[in-house]
């Protein structure tokens, strides 16, 4: 019993922590394609910009990042538990 | 206001230096010189410094607690700096189960064996790192949990903490991750929010708004 209580606090947990994380990498993302647009276009009008940032973001969310951080923020806390685990009972 | 904020700050700090002091690891070196069961009953006071019954028994309101009584060495410094004296501890040796503290240790039974076959004797002087957690308070009757016993190369080892140096890095990146995201968030989200709000805020009225202006206007 008190390892499915261990279960849903992991996944409780890291879908917060994942949520959090993925908003971060997003914002992080959008600004520099927003950077990388205005380097590439200097003094032009922020018309092209929408489209070029959400191409990007398409891209983004197509590409291995998303993954990246969702097997990294689910599986560490798993790998976590089980070398704690295995330390303190079988050593 | 700054006096508030400074002892709710010293507060938090006092707080959560508490707590990581008492849920961190630490090393002990020591002799064992009796194992003992004990029975305890528990009182409101002091339930929450003992774990929950052993994994698979059923959790009653009494139970038998497994206790270790050493001799150690004393430290300063959080083992950091070692002294000549000694002092006699009592460690509880409880399984944490799955839930809090994190340790995941099922090896209660084993881990008292473990200190009955390094119980000194005369002559023979066993030396024992004990990894524990914990507190040990006599007004209110709690120990510190042993988590692991492994033989000691003397008297004057001195034990690395290398969990615990792990754990601090973590915890710094997590707290200038944090501080990172929360960075982030007020730059892309809120500051743009304010602006919208105080540059455009005639525009940004709601339709009862407007109704009400156009009669007004009248």
């Amino acid at each position: 019993m008190s390892f499915v209580r261990l279960m849903l606090l992991w996944a409780v947990g890291c879908s917060v922590i994942y949520f959090a994380v993925s908003i971060f990498a997003r914002s992080l993302r959008r600004e520099a394609l927003e950077k990388r647009w205005r380097a590439d276009n200097a003094g032009a009008d922020v018309s092209g910009r929408e489209a070029y940032v959400e191409e990007g973001m398409t891209h983004y969310e197509a590409g291995p990042w998303p993954w990246v951080l969702r097997i990294c923020i689910y599986l560490v806390p798993l790998f976590f538990i089980a070398i704690v685990h295995i330390f303190t009972t079988y050593y | 206001m700054r006096q508030i904020r400074r002892v709710l700050r010293i507060a938090i700090f006092v707080l959560v230096a508490g707590l990581l002091h008492y849920v961190l690891p630490q090393h002990d070196v020591a002799r064992v010189i009796s194992t003992e069961v004990i029975r305890t009953d528990f009182s409101s006071i002091n339930r929450m410094f003992y774990a929950q019954a052993d994994g698979g028994a059923a959790e009653l309101a009494t139970r038998d607690l497994r206790l270790i009584n050493v001799e150690k060495k004393n430290t300063w410094l959080l083992g950091f700096w070692q002294r000549d004296s000694t002092e006699v501890m009592v460690y509880r040796n409880e399984d944490t189960g799955w839930i809090w503290p994190p340790y995941f240790k099922f090896d209660t039974a084993n881990l008292q064996a473990a200190a009955g076959a390094n119980v000194t004797t005369a002559g023979a002087e066993k030396w024992v790192v004990i990894t524990h957690y914990g507190w040990r308070n006599k007004y209110i009757s709690i120990y510190p949990n042993a988590i692991d016993i492994r033989p000691a190369s003397g008297p004057d080892e001195r034990v690395i903490p290398w969990f615990n140096i792990f754990f601090f890095v973590c915890l710094f990146f997590a707290l200038l991750m944090i501080r990172a995201m929360w960075r982030q968030f007020v730059e892309r989200t809120v500051d743009p929010t304010m602006e919208a709000l105080e540059g455009g805020y005639d525009e940004r009225k709601s339709r009862v708004q407007k109704w009400l202006d156009s009669w007004r206007k009248k």
